[in-house]
């Protein structure tokens, strides 16, 4: 396999647009070589470290990784909502809708947020305004956007709360955040986020501080109003039996860099990249059933104090001496568009690749490499 | 709420009971006593000394003293029956079904000892002047703290943050008896001699301030008199507010920054509010919280009277009468004036916490 060749095909479905041309009609987010830091009293963080990916219109992402990889950052760069300083946005472009918006006027950015791109949170207790009722809430936002009076967008903001699924929407909208219960507010947080129809609706780990119970329930209606309203969907997640039945497509993250990216059926059944099998590995699941779950072992590294080479390699079963020194770049594995960020899949790691997707095969992930 | 007002009320009672029975215990302890002004008096003899007792009830026991203070004890009657009031009844029951007339239970503070006027005249007299004192520095403390504070908070580390932040600290560590003197020495002085160096107005141009003559006066040339109190509030209403938007501004700014920070700050803009309204409509309002309950710590103090400030500037208020019934050991005066200042504490506090409970709907009582 030539890598040229690969990246030629890989284009057509991934990206990999020259700087400062518009991607196609059918891409509605575009992020290319995004590069975010830190500027704190320790030095600085490159949070996210040249990460590319597209969501297509009506799409739907799903950003995976570990806490402090750098997706929530992804997001927030994009919604531009990071306090610069501290942040820093040193590199990269990201195209919405046909235009760059990290080069839009603060103004015009405004008129985005809310409208064209809109968030939910991780934690919707503190999410949500204490002291204004969910009503007050949802419909300023669509008074901003749609220019509507008061009366409507008190209507429209019960509409959208009836949408999510909250019974007797007319004495909800008088309540305040405090008298409902976790499961409610959330569903508050995406009546919100739907309530100006927006192209593309951003979910910041929407379930993690719900109970379990609770976090089907409202990943079935993200899905649900994501194909009714058929805006396109990214999904931050460190949970990977989340983004499986909720996304087409997967980028996996790690220490700030995109690791792995393709299909969800690609990532999940042929992960190509050691973290991402090791997190793959770490599911419980009935076949492993009496086993202990595995780890991967040890900690993600410090962003002041990244390791030279594979910034995975301290915590990576495969490492080899080459991993310590050498970066690896994200390149074509498969042919299909899946792309990974190991040594394994460069010429240098050629000898042993059959010998780690075999371990991978026989521990209970369908291996496959293409090459 | 209604409800809650009526049971903070009914527990105020036995606070301010409570109270009355501390401030006088603390007064009996205190050296000196009411025949101390005689002290230096070498004219003034023994058996002077103990009419003078007697006339005001020194001679009695120290319970009979507070009972009477109270409107429990018939001052006119001796043994068991002081407890019997002029018409055969329990003298503590109201004046209207034949109790006494005596006492603060019937809303009798007593004499003056050193004025021999009616304590509540002497207050009601001093109030209106600590009002209009402590009502302006009320307002312009709140509005600077509020404006120097949230503008702080919002432009974090400008150049207005910092001079605001060397202003606070200057100001915080500003005595007030020093800065008093200082603003007069600086306004009042030789040298600019601009703003009148104290009292309440110019008193060769009108009769004393609270007398009958004075709102003839007052009725006559109302702006001249308005401008005149004006010009006398400047200094003392500096000195009393430098130190409290010094140390709110700093307060305020804190809850104000921590409000920013909070994740439903985050949602607003992720709305694509302005900034103008995710500051004031979301911040600020959630800032405010902490603010309401330190208000009401604060605000008895400036109206029970702003003891040094009143002094320094000669104002005829709550603060100088303080001053002037401890050091002639007025002690009527003074238990009058130290209940008043318990009962602005007290509703203060309930204050406070009604505007807590209005402005967090959170809070339910």
């Amino acid at each position: 396999m030539t890598a040229e060749a690969t990246v030629a095909e890989i284009s057509v479905t991934i990206g990999e647009r020259p700087a400062g041309t518009a991607p196609g009609e059918d891409i509605l987010l575009d992020v290319r070589g995004l590069q975010t830091h830190f500027h704190v009293m320790d030095g600085t963080v490159r949070a996210v470290d040249g990460v590319s990916f597209s969501v297509p219109r009506g799409g739907t992402v799903g950003l995976v990784g570990e806490s402090a990889c750098g997706k929530s950052v992804t997001a927030l760069t994009i919604m531009r909502l990071l306090d610069i300083p501290p942040a820093e946005i040193v590199g990269g472009e990201v195209w919405f809708d046909g235009r760059e918006i990290l080069a839009l006027p603060e103004e015009e950015m405004r008129h985005l947020r809310g409208n064209d791109i809109a968030m939910i949170f991780q934690e919707p207790l503190t999410s949500l305004n204490p002291v204004l009722t969910v009503g007050d809430q949802i419909s300023e936002q669509v008074r901003l956007h749609l220019k509507v009076d008061k009366k409507e967008g008190l209507g429209r903001a019960i509409e959208s709360l009836r949408t999510v699924g909250i019974p007797n929407p007319e004495q909800r909208v008088k309540q305040y955040p405090h008298e409902m219960s976790g499961g409610m507010r959330q569903r508050v947080m995406i009546a919100m986020a739907l309530s100006c129809e927006p192209k593309l609706l951003i979910a910041d780990e929407p379930t993690t501080a719900l109970d379990v119970t609770i976090q089907a329930q409202i990943l079935e209606l993200l899905k649900a109003v994501q194909e009714r309203t058929k805006s396109a969907l990214m999904l931050i997640t460190h949970d990977l039996g989340v983004v499986a039945e909720m996304v087409d497509e997967i980028v996996v993250m790690y220490a700030g860099q995109i690791v792995e990216q393709g299909t969800a059926e690609q990532v999940l059944t042929r992960p190509m990249d050691p973290y991402t099998m090791g997190l793959i590995e770490s599911l419980p699941s009935v076949k492993k059933r009496g086993g202990r779950l595995s780890a991967i072992k040890g900690v993600v590294p410090s962003p002041f104090n990244l390791p030279p080479g594979c910034r995975f390699a301290p915590r990576c079963p495969y490492v080899w001496d080459a991993c310590r020194t050498t970066s690896p770049e994200l390149i074509p594995v498969g042919g299909h568009g899946q792309r990974a960020r190991c040594l394994l899949h460069t010429p240098a790691g050629a000898p042993r690749r059959a010998a780690v997707f075999d371990t991978a095969a026989s521990s209970g992930t369908t291996a496959g490499h293409g090459a | 709420m209604g409800k809650y007002i009526v049971r903070r009320c009914i527990q105020a009672i036995p606070v301010l009971f409570g109270i009355t029975i501390v401030v006088y215990a603390i007064l009996l302890a205190a050296p000196g006593g009411p025949t101390a002004r005689f002290a230096n008096n070498p004219r003034v003899t023994e058996a002077d000394r103990e009419k003078f007792k007697k006339a005001w009830g020194l001679d009695q026991p120290v319970p009979v003293q507070y009972c009477r203070w109270m409107g429990v004890c018939n001052p006119d009657n001796e043994g068991l029956a002081v407890f019997i009031s002029d018409n055969g009844v329990p003298n503590f029951l109201p004046a209207a079904v034949g109790g006494g007339t005596n006492g603060i239970l019937h809303g009798d503070f007593g004499i003056s000892i050193s004025t021999g006027q009616a304590v509540s005249t002497m207050i009601a007299r001093a109030a209106l002047p600590t009002a209009i004192l402590a009502g302006t520095a009320l307002v312009l403390w709140l509005l600077f703290a509020i404006l120097i504070g949230s503008y702080s908070a919002i432009r974090r580390y400008s150049f207005f943050d910092q001079a605001s932040t060397v202003f606070a600290y200057v100001g915080y560590a500003m005595p007030t008896f020093w800065l008093g003197i200082m603003l007069i020495f600086i306004f009042s002085g030789p040298g600019l001699n601009i703003l009148p160096a104290g009292g309440m107005t110019e008193t060769r141009l009108s009769p004393p301030f609270g007398s009958d003559a004075y709102w003839t006066y007052f009725g006559g040339h109302p702006v001249q008199a308005i401008l005149d109190i004006g010009k006398h509030l400047i200094l003392p209403v500096i000195t009393l507010v430098v130190v409290n938007i010094a140390g709110d501004s700093r307060f305020i700014r804190a809850s104000m920054l921590e409000s920013l920070s909070q994740d439903y700050v985050r949602t607003a803009r992720a709305k694509g509010l302005r900034n103008r309204v995710v500051w004031f409509k979301h911040a600020f309002r959630n800032a405010m919280l902490p603010f309401v309950t330190n208000v009401g710590l604060e605000i008895p103090f400036l109206f029970a009277g702003a003891i040094v400030t009143e002094t320094i500037f000669s104002w005829p208020g709550m603060g100088r009468l303080t001053i002037d019934a401890t050091r002639d050991f007025d002690y009527p005066l003074l238990m009058g004036v130290l209940l008043i200042t318990a009962v602005i504490v007290v509703f203060a506090n309930l204050l406070a916490d009604i505007a807590y409970a209005v402005v967090d709907p959170r809070i339910k009582y």
